[in-house]
């Protein structure tokens, strides 16, 4: 006869599970347990002793979260877990996510002020040297306008005075033939033989404009330039008449005229 | 377990699963807003799986979560002060009034009080009463935490308790 009260006997069943917890409690809990008993006596002690009002408040969460948001469906587009792994497997990460797409040259903010500095200075002239702008020298009125002018009257003194060189004709009569006979072919050479060396094609298409403004004929004195054009050309020629000579005297050319043309 | 291999994608997804309530909670009572701690939340999780490496097994993995879901709120909050291009108590301000908009936000008036005299208090006196109040957390764990000693915590705590009372009472 069965003992009353053995559940064994009375559901067969059930036999051998008795020891079958079919509950679980998550990793550590009951380690943690303690701690969080204590945790909350302590909080809600100090709450009551700084804060009656406070104390009396239920502690309750007004917050939500969506449904499914934390124990959704996995792959669901609404659950944490998946967003957060969805972001990470994918590549997103943080790093990408806020990755600009933009790039700009190396060094580029680094010398970013400075560009803007010499643009400014460009425009408005430099901060330093504005001070010293202002003080800048003054010309007379008309100085450039009148300038051609002054400077015809000039050449025209000059030219008095290849006359009076006219006077020392016999002395200097081979050394002008000369100087007029080299300057000649030299300016034959460059108009006839453009590829000679040493003219390479910037200077073949400067315009005599180009040639009367630049600075360096400017700066040169004039008594320099033909002091620098008699001696050179003197040095080149010798005691020998030369073709070139040659051929102006074989074809009557007036030496005076060329001299003139100086 | 998840320095390498292939565990370690499956140990960072049970890390999430683990702490991602604990984590969302702790960030949501800071920025407010759902979809601002939903985006803060991720962010937290993504800046720990990048770290993976540099963290120091010897730490407790539960408090670098939070540390850096700290960080991360904080970060977040100060974007949306530059963003809205005012001073950070004027930020709660506007905390305080996105609360009562918030669809997922259910808090009776008692509750509503409460939330409006916690956004009173300044950011790390708030960050502490939260984490004091309603996770119940101790002074020694916050101390790891927020990188303050216990006993200025125990002080803030005590200030903002003081606060909100004021407050529940007056209003």
């Amino acid at each position: 006869m069965d003992t009353p009260g053995n559940i064994e006997n009375e559901n067969p069943e059930l036999k051998g599970s008795e020891n079958n917890n079919p509950f679980s409690v998550p990793e550590g809990y009951f380690e943690n347990l303690a701690g969080k008993i204590l945790a909350r006596i302590e909080t809600a002690r100090e709450i009551k002793a700084l804060s009656p009002t406070l104390s009396q408040i239920e502690k309750k969460n007004p917050f939500r979260v969506p449904e499914n948001y934390f124990k959704g469906e996995e792959f669901s587009e609404e659950n944490l877990s998946e967003k957060i792994r969805a972001k990470i497997y994918s590549g997103e990460g943080l790093k990408s996510s806020t990755k600009n797409p933009f790039k700009i040259p190396e060094r580029y903010f680094d010398e970013l002020p400075e560009k803007i500095q010499r643009e400014i200075e460009q425009k408005e002239g430099s901060p330093v040297l504005l001070p010293v702008r202002k003080k800048d020298f003054k010309i007379p009125q008309n100085y450039f306008e009148n300038l051609p002018g002054h400077i015809n009257q000039k050449i025209i003194g000059k030219e008095a005075k290849i006359i009076s060189f006219r006077s020392y004709y016999n002395k200097y009569k081979y050394s002008a033939i000369a100087v007029a006979a080299a300057v000649a072919a030299i300016i034959a050479l460059y108009v006839f033989y453009p590829s000679f060396p040493g003219i390479n094609e910037r200077e073949m298409f400067v315009s005599a404009e180009e040639i009367s403004n630049s600075f360096y004929l400017q700066e040169i004195d004039e008594a320099t330039l033909i002091e620098e054009i008699s001696e050179s050309s003197l040095d080149d020629i010798s005691d020998q008449e030369t073709p070139v000579e040659e051929y102006l005297i074989e074809n009557g050319i007036d030496e005076i005229i060329l001299i003139d043309e100086l | 377990m998840f320095r390498e291999g292939e565990s370690r994608h499956s140990a960072f997804n049970l890390i999430v699963k683990k702490y991602q309530q604990k984590i969302y909670w702790h960030i949501r009572r800071i920025v407010i807003v759902h979809d601002d701690a939903d985006d803060v939340v991720q962010n937290t999780f993504v800046k720990a799986w990048e770290g993976l490496d540099k963290f120091r097994e010897e730490a407790n993995l539960y408090t670098w979560l939070y540390k850096i879901a700290t960080n991360e709120s904080i970060t977040f909050l100060n974007k949306k002060k530059a963003h809205l291009n005012v001073p950070f108590g004027d930020v709660e301000f506007q905390l305080s009034k996105s609360l009562e908009a918030d669809v997922f936000y259910d808090g009776d008036e008692i509750q509503t009080r409460l939330q409006k005299a916690i956004l009173t208090l300044p950011e790390k006196q708030r960050i502490v009463f939260n984490m004091k109040f309603y996770e119940e957390m101790k002074y020694e764990e916050m101390s790891e935490i927020l990188d303050t000693s216990v006993g200025a915590l125990k002080a803030s705590f005590h200030h903002a308790v003081k606060k909100i009372e004021e407050y529940v009472k007056k209003n």
